[in-house]
């Protein structure tokens, strides 16, 4: 990599002939063997005492000398130390590049002391969780369940794989909280694309921010955002999985990077999930056990069965995403061009509540884009870098539902004399959305100097939607099509003071938002006035900051703000087109919310304690909510709610043992009528441990043991207060343990087990869905990486 | 193969439903007991909607009252109290049962009774096919409920289908007959002239073994809206044969009823049939040119009394009628729209200020203000409970929920007594919700 053209270097040494008075300033960087850019590495000038520097942010360092011979010694933590000489000579100055290279035996040493990336960013001022899946790899495990362990985060599940979730954060949910990958936003690429279809394998870790969202994160996050970071070495690899399980699940991955010398890359990621989700169920009623057995003819209840396996739920899905590209060339770091492919087919198996099946009913969605990302890393020499990203997807979903008879929990047909509507109770349907997203997002970061950053961020999203039935000759929803155009913008300055103490982000981000669509009224035979063009624009100011303070050697504490909307969907602005009505008038969401907390990470024994604690506070107005009106419905602003709540977690780790706990208890009150908001777990936590024994069998071999301990407190569905105590409906209290047992030889071949709810307890995220019961899971996955790495 | 499967099934069912009716007949012990004294025992129940808290919709309980003064005096709340049920629901009574269904998704309808020891208790349930729109307890021992669910965007519909008239027996809460007819449906020839259209009933009666239909035809989009509004229409059909005796139709006022109350068509004391018609864009009838009004069908008779139409549109304290129910003694309560000009089911809203209570005098065609009833909003309500002449009604005032930020807590729901006869009310009980979708009396 060189940084410096010719043209500069003799404009520098022009320069420094100019300002120098006979010292020369030697320039260089440091970088390892991928090229990667070294910072904080020390560099001494052996010769001369108190001669030295350390690189900067971008490897890059600076050195004043005399005209002369002298050897630099640079050394940095888990790299091996290096001897350069150098001739200071006002006629030949050169750019020195220095390689380190990865003292490998320092770095087993080095592992326990040295952060991380996850405790990096952990030790951001901002409240964040990152979660790393390098042990979680060998397991049978999605994303969603990942994130489940996070403290403040429920997701809430109606099935087995695949299943809608309903992801929660803080008391946040639905679009409010936004999904990151690599930091482009997956908003509105269906659900395909979810995390729960991603394997844990496939990434390297994720991110979980906690209501103050930094701005290259750019979205209309009201309550936080969830970041997966995908592998990002310059390496090649392969990484292969295949896991099966009970319900005849089965799941594969291939993740694969290939880098040449001459700095051509290719990137590969796919994954495959299927499953029939066959488990078995105890009840279909919120109230009554059993599975009630019903007359055909009359609906009238006839016999009652302990117990029935769900019939229609299977669920399949698929993606690759392959990029090609370039990196390390002198006019571009990265530049890859992507496409990606994804699909997935869903059996419906019951509407909100499972009182009645449905035996037919499906939905399928895909999605195909293409994309490009362009990164540098130094603009004009100055240390600026620059990130693009440009996508455009289509994506397509539909919703079949033209049997025309209904089912029974046996599985069996029930007859109906109307054979005109589908199962659902509604018309037939081949409902299909067909939706188009612009995304551009560019990212700019300038540093001033190590202690002063400048971070620009700029994210354009655009949908456009268009609703058809092809089994339909009247008038489908979002037959009319509408378009949200997003533009966020966002800029903000870290400062570091008082020895990096100190970290402050304070930061603004400007939503901007149009809305438009042609809403068609049917009755009107006037042509002038038969359309209306909507549009709805808002314009939006958030603001934030997020400051830490390392008090002891131990002991960090964090406080962040932001005040945050969440611009109104397409449905919710313009309806549907049939009984869900627009709302031209509708204003974004609004939140503002506060995270305090500490980070204390003492040495106890021979323990590494981390405890993690952090007090929330959100406030959020102009919360939309579906008005009923005779028929038909439209969304308002209308509640007010606020959320308090303290989240904890406590870690210890030593040699190859870890133990883990976390907590969270949350209160949400509608704060117009001083009631609590009943239907949202409030009191929910996980406990983790396990062991490694190294040198297991054989001296590459390494067996890891672990348990996992989840836990949701009993809440009701409907109030905390109304009704009779007896009477009233309560997702029953939540307590279900994993097991997982996996061998690897040299993290190259690995085979894992898992158990998971290893009691068979009956569990329930939402009212009288029950989640499966014990299954059992088996994991094969190959792991290959070249030995020799890519200078 | 499936078949063979498939009547083996229904032969184990049938013997099942015949094992079960037999025993449950023997341990019934909560159906009438003609020991007991009916007035000794009177015991009320309401169906309760609070108020929207957060982002999810109200919630409906089955409520038991202690006495008839929990509904004139002090507050009414399910605080600790009342039978939750699970989403919208619709509420009605015949002989000793109150009945609570499920819309949309939620096909099931559940009875509840008053036990030996007076709590009132679910008694079983039982699912129908989509949503059972429209009730009337025929007589103590049976009520009717039909199915309107409109979804004709088959492009291989040759036809309507028909519509499911269930029979629900009053005593055990169980389905036992349903019967199918097409009232009055069109598939239409797929001109702008020639519509399709499908019955959606308004209300029921049962007169002479007829059942008198009203209904609006609703074109099968699903959107709720009505083709050919400028005329009432009535089907009579044959009861309990359901077999089709004449359709009748009346151009001097649109069609009969508004969706969600079943009192489109009442009977009176004398066997006359009386009918509203509302002609309101914030009703949800849109394009009506006729007057909103009242119709009748004379005792005996089998077509509209030409010579009656009460044109309360027209009439002195008059205007458009949103619902009616029959009361007695020729008197009917009825609530007005203030403002048509507010968009269409504006209506129906929750909470406003956009209905005003009237008694119209259907014998001497006169539209009297109830005086101690302020301006309000009331959605979908079970036929009006009376009592010694009283009818009690809940009603919710408070600033019309609107597109913009509005605020349920600051609106106010009462139950008002009315005095039909004079045309003035009490202020009763305080309903810490946003309304009292029924209030029933049960005499066990």
């Amino acid at each position: 990599m060189v940084i410096l053209k010719r043209k500069s270097s003799i404009l520098f040494v022009f320069f420094a002939v100019l300002f120098c008075n006979g010292q020369e300033v030697v320039k260089g960087i440091v970088v390892d063997q991928n090229s990667t850019p070294i910072l904080g590495a020390s560099i001494k000038v052996v010769e001369l005492k108190n001669k030295g520097t350390s690189s900067d942010f971008d490897g890059k360092f600076r050195i004043k000398l005399p005209e002369g011979s002298y050897t630099l010694q640079t050394s940095f933590v888990g790299y091996k130390t290096v001897l350069t000489t150098i001739n200071v000579n006002i006629s030949e100055m050169s750019f020195i590049k220095i390689l380190l290279t990865e003292n490998v035996e320092e770095l087993n040493d080095v592992i326990v002391k040295g952060k991380t990336e996850a405790q990096r960013i952990r030790e951001k001022a901002f409240e964040v969780e990152v979660l790393e899946t390098k042990e979680l790899k060998n397991i049978s495990v999605d994303i969603n369940s990942l994130l489940n362990t996070v403290p403040g985060v429920v997701v809430r599940e109606s099935g087995g794989l695949g299943s809608n979730f309903n992801f929660s954060l803080n008391g946040f949910s639905g679009s409010q909280v936004k999904f990151f990958i690599d930091g482009i936003p997956q908003d509105n690429l269906g659900t395909s694309l979810t995390f729960n279809n991603f394997p844990a394998t496939l990434i390297e870790r994720a991110e979980v921010y906690k209501g103050v969202v930094p701005i290259y994160l750019g979205a209309d996050a009201l309550g936080g955002a969830v970041n997966i970071i995908t592998n990002q070495k310059k390496k090649t690899f392969l990484d292969v999985s295949y896991d099966a399980g009970s319900f005849n699940t089965h799941r594969a991955t291939l993740n694969g990077s290939y880098f040449n010398k001459k700095g051509l890359a290719f990137k590969i990621i796919s994954f495959y999930n299927y499953s029939d989700n066959t488990y078995t169920i105890n009840q279909i009623d919120p109230k009554e056990e059993g599975i009630i057995v019903r007359d055909p003819l009359l609906g009238n209840p006839i016999d009652t069965l302990s117990s029935v396996k769900r019939f229609h739920d299977a669920y399949q899905s698929q993606m690759v995403q392959a990029r090609l590209g370039l990196v390390d060339k002198t006019y571009v770091d990265e530049l890859f061009l992507g496409v990606t492919a994804s699909s997935n087919s869903n059996e419906i198996q019951h509407g909100i509540l499972p009182r009645t099946p449905f035996g037919a009913v499906e939905t399928e969605e895909s999605v195909r884009s293409g994309s490009l990302i362009f990164r540098k890393d130094s603009m004009l020499n100055l240390p600026v870098k620059l990130r693009v990203y440009g996508e455009l997807a289509q994506i397509s979903s539909k919703v079949i539902d033209t049997f025309s008879n209904n089912y029974n929990w046996q599985g069996e047909i029930v007859e109906r004399n109307d054979q005109t509507r589908g199962e659902r109770g509604g018309a037939k349907t081949l409902f299909t959305f067909d939706d188009q997203r612009h995304l551009i997002n560019a990212s700019l970061q300038h540093a001033f100097d190590s202690n002063k950053k400048m971070y620009f961020n700029y994210t354009k999203n655009y949908l456009r939607r268009k609703g058809s039935d092809a089994f339909s000759t009247l008038r489908s929803p979002f037959e009319d099509p509408h378009s949200i155009d997003k533009n966020i913008f966002g800029l903000a300055f870290e400062v570091e003071a008082l020895q990096k103490r100190w970290e402050t982000t304070v930061f603004s981000k400007l939503f901007l938002a149009s809305i438009e669509g042609v809403i068609e009224d049917e009755f009107n035979s006037n042509e002038a006035t038969r359309f209306t063009d909507y549009k709805n624009t808002s314009q939006e100011w958030g603001y934030g900051a997020a400051s830490s303070f390392q008090i002891h050697n131990d002991l960090k504490a964090k406080i962040s703000y932001e005040k945050t909307f969440r611009i109104p969907e397409g449905y919710e602005l313009f309806g549907d087109g049939l009984l869900l009505k627009s709302n031209p008038f509708l204003k974004p969401e609004e939140s503002r919310n506060i995270n305090a907390g500490f980070l204390w990470t003492p040495k106890l024994g021979n323990f590494q304690v981390d405890v993690d604690v952090n007090m929330f506070l959100r406030n959020t107005k102009n919360l939309f909510f579906l008005l009923p009106e005779g028929v038909t419905a439209r969304y308002i602003n209308l509640a007010e709610i606020r959320n308090v709540g303290i989240e904890g977690e406590v870690a210890m780790e030593h040699h190859n043992f870890y133990i883990a706990i976390n907590s969270t208890y949350q209160y949400v009150t509608d704060v117009i009528q001083d009631a609590r908001v009943a239907n949202r777990p409030y009191f929910f936590g996980n406990f983790n441990t396990g062991y490694a024994f190294e040198n297991f069998f054989s001296k590459k071999g390494r067996l890891t043991v672990s348990w996992d301990t989840f836990f949701t407190e009993k809440f009701p569905f409907q109030s905390f207060t109304d009704g009779n105590p007896e009477d009233r409906f309560f997702v029953p209290q939540q307590l279900s343990h994993n097991i997982q047992l996996g061998y690897s030889i040299e993290d190259k071949y690995n085979i894992s087990i898992q158990a998971r709810n290893i009691t068979n307890a009956r569990v329930f995220d939402n009212i009288a869905v029950q989640k499966p019961g014990r299954a059992f899971f088996v994991k094969l996955r190959y792991f290959l990486k070249t030995t020799k790495s890519k200078i | 193969m499936k078949n063979l499967k498939w009547s083996v099934n229904i032969i184990a069912i049938m013997i099942a439903l015949v094992t079960t009716f037999s025993c449950s007949s023997d341990d019934n012990g909560n159906g009438l007991d003609p020991n007991r004294n009916p007035v000794a025992n009177a015991k009320y129940a309401v169906g309760f909607q609070t108020l929207p808290v957060g982002q999810s919709g109200p919630v409906d309980y089955m409520l038991e009252l202690s006495s008839l003064e929990s509904l004139t005096s002090g507050e009414l709340t399910v605080e600790g109290q009342g039978i939750p049920q699970t989403g919208w629901r619709f509420f009605h009574q015949a002989g000793n049962t109150i009945f609570t269904a499920g819309y949309v998704e939620d096909r099931t309808c559940i009875s509840y009774q008053f036990d030996e020891n007076g709590d009132l208790k679910k008694v079983t349930d039982f699912v129908y096919q989509t949503t059972l729109n429209n009730y009337l307890a025929v007589d103590n021992n049976t009520l009717l409920a039909v199915e309107l669910a409109f979804g004709v965007d088959d492009p291989a519909a040759t036809a309507i289908p028909d519509r499911n008239f269930y029979l629900i027996n009053a005593e055990t809460g169980l389905v036992e007959d349903i019967k199918s007819h097409a009232v009055d449906s069109s598939i239409g020839d797929g001109t702008a002239q020639n519509p399709p259209y499908i019955p959606w009933v308004t209300g029921m009666v049962v007169r002479d073994a007829k059942l008198f239909l009203s209904y609006h035809k609703y074109f099968p989009d699903g959107n709720g809206n009505a083709i050919a509004v400028d005329k009432a229409y009535v089907a009579i059909l044959k009861y309990p044969e359901f077999e089709l005796e004449k359709l009748i139709e009346d151009d001097r006022t649109s069609s009969i009823g508004t969706n969600g109350p079943s009192t489109g068509i009442e009977q009176a004391e004398n066997g006359d049939i009386y009918s509203y018609s509302s002609s309101s864009v914030a009703s949800g009838v849109l394009d009506a040119t006729k007057p909103s009004g009242v119709l009748r069908i004379k005792n005996g008779e089998t077509d509209f009394d030409s010579s009656y139409f009460f044109d309360v549109e027209n009439a002195p304290n008059g205007g458009k009628i949103y619902w009616m129910d029959y009361i007695g003694n020729g008197k009917a309560l009825a609530r007005i729209v203030l403002d048509d000009s507010l968009p269409q089911w504006a209506a129906f809203r929750e909470q406003g200020e956009q209905l005003k209570l009237v008694v119209l005098d259907l014998i001497s065609q006169t539209v009297t203000n109830v005086q101690g009833v302020p301006p309000h909003a009331n959605r979908y309500s079970s036929p009006t409970f009376v009592e010694d002449g009283k009818a009690y009604i809940s009603a919710r005032t408070g600033e019309l929920l609107n597109d913009s930020s509005t605020n349920v807590a600051d609106g106010e729901t009462y139950v008002y007594i009315v005095d039909v006869e004079t045309a003035t009310a009490v202020k009763g009980a305080k309903v810490n919700g946003f309304a009292l979708k029924g209030i029933f009396k049960v005499t066990n």
